[in-house]
């Protein structure tokens, strides 16, 4: 028996704890981290990162149930829908949310909104890896999805489901690979479902993730393999359980059905909300999203490589929901970047174990970033003055003296924000969408704001005071009517008093 | 050893004219053209340009001279202003002359008629598949039909064609380069598409100035003598382009109108990103993701010069709505590569002779289309639909009794049907973004400042459509009272 017919190749050697923290993939991490901080307030002067219209109610939303163990159940903020019945599909995200604020402040909402989004994007991070076995690769995909996560960067319930929605992709490409995670779907559902609406496009991705599985076949550089019979055994199981999931919340099956409610009902106020309107690509971050995907088409010409179905399949969701809506441009960033670090991936010169000098200098890069993110993170009162830039602060006394005084119709976007800092004073309508799509509230809001019938809707609704913006249309033709009075003026916001 | 299906085809002997003529693809190509006709129907003619382009052809037939600064406003009367498309109205111009409205209907379809050949040709071209080239010509009526209106821009799409014919054509052996020269000459006075032209050539050819093969994309290197030809070309089309009215500023004219006239694009539709909500966007996209498809499972090997072409159809499509058409016609002859069936798979009918039931065919698909052409009375109910018609007896009266401030849309409307009153602005953009009418325009109609920007322009008089914040701010206003309205449009008149 010969005993040297293969060359012995030596054992790589177990990198120690050292070389592990102090390396190339960590330091890359952290600069994501790094640049998530500097993407959140770029000019460094007042930051208006935790601005978000909708987190205002979110906190008045969490506040009640943190304060009497209830969930409320129907509005009682706004004259205009009183007393109709509201799902508030979220309450699970508003609770963190409101903890963070009860602690720091808007400090709280900052570190709670950057927590998230950087969990993300290290999410989006390891996805990468782990499709490409590549760090370097899965880096520069990953930059490129921090960029299309600026558009969702605020305190939002949404991220909480794009968070899901990482986890998930983590464990059906692990059971594509054969390790096996799946349970871990169900309790996943679960959780998801009470914290954000977008449970529906992980349960759909889900869906068309196992019922690709279903298939087998070779077109070109097209592939997908059938699942074994065990495996479509768990599939089952797994889908029926995650589905059995959906129905444990406050709410029961209305919260099942919602989503499909608001896709249907959507349609109505799909031109007057930003985030709900096509990519525009005038701007640099349609066409850095444009570069981006025609990339992916590139790479597949110069460097062709297999794809099988179900990527497919979540690269046209990924790039049609972030053409079609602006808002979904995260989810595309989450769906793209692995496998767009596939196509990456022959980048050469990939991380080995570092050498003690390496470590060093990687030690000092990490230290550098670290102190990059301390110093670059907005104080308190950067977080405030870009509240105040943002909604009419200095108006907020005279908002809650007029509590009794009849009835307020303020700009929507600031709503929220007085729900939050006047609640005695009811609204006209907020950014809750929902509710008042369906009362018509929505319709008539939009309409007053076009000009059309203005002033048939203010007598409509009895609105004794208006409250909006200088620059709004409806300001000018308030200014210019005998029926109404300014009142209150601080070159930002207008408030009129109806002349009797 | 066995011949290809190809081989053995090309070796058939050649048939006679009646034979190509009373073909399957004449027929297949008849029936595209059909259903472009039934498509465009309901297009009409009710352009919001045409009416100004008609003007311009009829003083520069009755003066003899080229417009060289604007009389048709009170806001910009006397600017420079360049005709950069005339020879595409005389066209329009002339139809108009010979059959009123239907003439202009004609004159448009039969433009987009040929432009919509010309891609089922150039989609034979690059697949020779006449069953991919007619689907992709189906296709193409998707990207057309988003400005199908009798247009100048469609002269333009049309030398399009007539260059990607050129420029593919190198591809197969036949070298027809030195009429590019001429199609430039023609171009640059017919419409300022003609830079996407010229940029589209500069790239083609320069493209071949390097050789290489990276994955499934390659491309070619170009011989020496084809290197000198191409220089030839490109400095005798240059020189081409100056051979027009207006000398230099003609050809300058579509660089500073990217670059200057941003301010205009912003407030015109067509200028706007492709909204993916709407039928036009969903199949844009549908059909370049259906594209993504067919390449991961045909492997089909990619020319440089075509990734770069379909580079900027896609991003001038997604950009700008009115580059959808244009990407029509730069990508769907590439995806009729990707759509033809292996020669296997194809039934060989040339040996069978089917010329009668191809005239047969043929007669009746021309009679087809006879019949999508609309009346005069339906042309002019289009008309009356998007444009103050019935206003136009009390518009016309207001003349030399104060300003009339108008709608944007409207404007080359009155100022065709109504030339003696002096307008506020019209769809002609560049003059008013330059001159920053425009922006007064906007906020007048944004109810910004719209009380001290008709008092700046001294108007009197303002005809607007209902429905507008501000005929909603004239309504409710004590100094405008309601001179003239109907269900459509309404003029109001300063009381003090």
């Amino acid at each position: 028996m010969s005993t040297a017919t293969q060359p012995t190749v030596p054992a790589a050697p177990r990198p120690t704890w050292s070389a592990r923290i102090f390396s190339l993939p960590v330091l890359m991490g952290l600069g994501l981290m790094a640049l998530l901080v500097f993407l959140s307030c770029p000019g460094g002067g007042p930051c208006a990162t935790v601005a978000d219209p909708d987190i205002w109610w979110h906190l008045r939303y969490a506040r009640h149930l943190v304060e009497t163990g209830h969930f409320s159940r129907a509005d009682s903020w706004t004259f205009t829908v009183a007393g109709v019945p509201k799902v508030n599909f979220e309450w699970a995200a508003e609770v963190p949310y409101y903890f963070a604020w009860r602690c720091h402040g808007d400090l709280g909402l900052y570190l709670a909104t950057m927590l998230t989004v950087g969990a993300i994007v290290l999410g989006i991070y390891w996805l990468g890896w782990m499709r490409s076995g590549s760090w370097k690769a899965a880096f520069a995909a990953s930059v490129a999805a921090a960029l299309m996560a600026t558009v969702s960067l605020g305190p939002r319930t949404l991220l909480f489901g794009w968070l899901f929605l990482a986890i998930e992709l983590a464990v059906l490409w692990s059971f594509a690979k054969g390790r096996d995670c799946s349970l871990l779907l169900p309790p996943l559902f679960l959780v998801w479902v009470n914290t954000h609406g977008s449970w529906f496009i992980g349960f759909v991705l889900m869906a068309v993730f196992f019922a690709c599985g279903w298939f087998e076949f070779t077109w070109g550089e097209l592939y997908c393999v059938r699942w074994t019979a065990r495996q479509k055994r768990m599939i089952l199981a797994v889908t029926a359980a995650s589905a059995a999931a959906l129905f444990v919340n406050p709410w029961g099956w209305r919260m099942v059905v919602y989503p499909l409610n608001m896709a249907f009902r959507q349609q109505a106020i799909i031109g007057h909300v930003a985030e709900w309107a096509s990519l525009d690509f005038h701007g640099a971050r349609g066409k850095f999203v444009l570069a981006t995907f025609l990339l992916l088409g590139i790479l597949q010409l110069i460097r062709p490589r297999r794809w099988n179905l179900q990527d497919l399949a979540f690269a046209l969701i990924g790039i049609y929901g972030a053409l079609s809506y602006t808002r979904f441009l995260f989810l595309a960033g989450i769906l793209l970047a692995p496998l767009l670090a596939v196509s990456l991936s022959r980048m050469r010169g990939d991380p080995r174990i570092p050498s003690r000098g390496e470590r060093w200098v990687n030690a000092a890069g990490m230290a550098a970033l670290l102190a990059f993110i301390v110093w670059h993170a907005p104080a308190e009162q950067q977080l405030q003055a870009g509240v105040a830039r943002t909604y009419p602060q200095r108006a907020i006394p005279l908002v809650r003296s007029l509590a009794g005084r009849g009835n307020l119709f303020a700009d929507i976007g600031w709503a929220g924000y007085f729900e939050w800092n006047a609640p005695q004073v009811k609204e006209f309508a907020d950014t809750r969408e929902d509710i008042f799509l369906r009362r018509g509230v929505l319709g008539d809001y939009i309409r007053a704001t076009q000009m059309r019938d203005t002033f048939a809707i203010l007598n409509k609704y009895r609105i004794q005071y208006v409250l909006l913006e200088e620059k709004d249309p409806v300001t000018y033709l308030l200014e210019h009517s005998a029926g109404w009075k300014t009142t209150y003026d601080d070159g930002e916001a207008v408030m009129f008093e109806r002349v009797p | 050893m066995s011949a290809s299906p190809e081989a053995v085809a090309s070796s058939a002997p050649r048939r006679g004219w009646s034979w190509r003529l009373f073909s399957l693809p004449v027929v297949l190509g008849l029936l595209v053209i059909f259903v472009l006709m039934w498509a465009g129907s309901s297009q009409g003619i009710a352009d919001s340009d045409i009416w100004w382009h008609l003007r311009n052809a009829a003083e520069l037939v009755r003066g003899g001279h080229f417009a060289h600064a604007d009389s048709w406003t009170f806001t910009v009367a006397g600017k420079p202003w360049i005709d950069f498309e005339w020879l595409a109205e005389l066209g329009y111009y002339g139809a108009w002359r010979w059959l009123g409205d239907r003439g202009l209907y004609l004159a448009m379809m039969l433009v987009a008629a040929a432009i919509l050949a010309g891609v089922y040709g150039l989609a034979w071209l690059r697949s020779r598949d006449w069953l991919a080239a007619f689907l992709v010509a189906l296709i193409a009526i998707h990207f057309f039909i988003v400005s199908l209106a009798p247009r100048t821009i469609l002269f333009g799409w049309l030398f399009l064609v007539v260059e990607l014919a050129i420029l593919w054509g190198l591809e197969q052996g036949r070298d027809q380069t030195r009429w590019l020269p001429l199609l430039f000459l023609i171009w640059i006075n017919t419409h300022g598409t003609w830079f996407i032209g010229f940029v589209l050539m500069v790239l083609f050819f320069a493209c071949g100035w390097v050789q290489g093969e990276w994955g499934r994309l390659y491309v070619r290197r170009w011989t020496q003598a084809q290197k000198r030809r191409f220089l030839l070309v490109t400095a005798a089309s240059s020189a081409a382009l100056f051979a027009n009215p207006y000398g230099w500023r003609l050809v300058v004219y579509p660089v500073a109108a990217v670059f200057r006239h941003r301010l205009g694009t912003q407030y015109i539709a067509e200028w706007a990103s492709l909204d993916f909500h709407a039928p036009p966007g969903k199949a844009v996209l549908a059909v370049v993701l259906g594209f993504a498809i067919l390449e991961l499972m045909r492997l089909r090997r990619w020319s440089l010069q075509d990734l770069v072409f379909a580079l900027v159809a896609v991003y001038a499509a997604f950009a700008y709505v009115r580059f959808v058409f244009m990407a029509g016609i730069l990508l769907l002859p590439m995806l009729a590569m990707d759509l033809k069936l292996p020669p296997a798979a194809k039934a060989d009918g040339r040996t069978k002779d089917f010329r009668w039931a191809s005239v047969i065919a043929m007669a009746l698909l021309l009679a087809l289309i006879g019949t999508q052409i609309p009346s005069s009375q339906q042309l002019q109910a289009g008309i009356a639909r998007d444009f103050p018609e019935n206003a136009l007896p009390y518009v016309r009266s207001l003349a030399g009794r104060g300003n009339l401030f108008n709608e944007y849309e409207w404007g080359g409307y009155l100022e065709w049907k109504a030339p003696e009153v002096k307008t506020f602005i019209d769809p002609r953009a560049d003059i008013f973004a330059e001159t920053g009418v425009m922006d007064d325009y906007a906020r007048a109609m944004d109810a910004e400042d719209t009380f001290a920007i008709l008092d700046r322009y001294h108007i009197r008089f303002a005809l607007l459509a209902k429905g507008d914040a501000m005929a909603y701010l004239l309504e409710h206003s004590a100094g405008w009272r309601v001179a003239w309205e109907d269900k459509q449009a309404v003029v109001f008149e300063r009381v003090r």
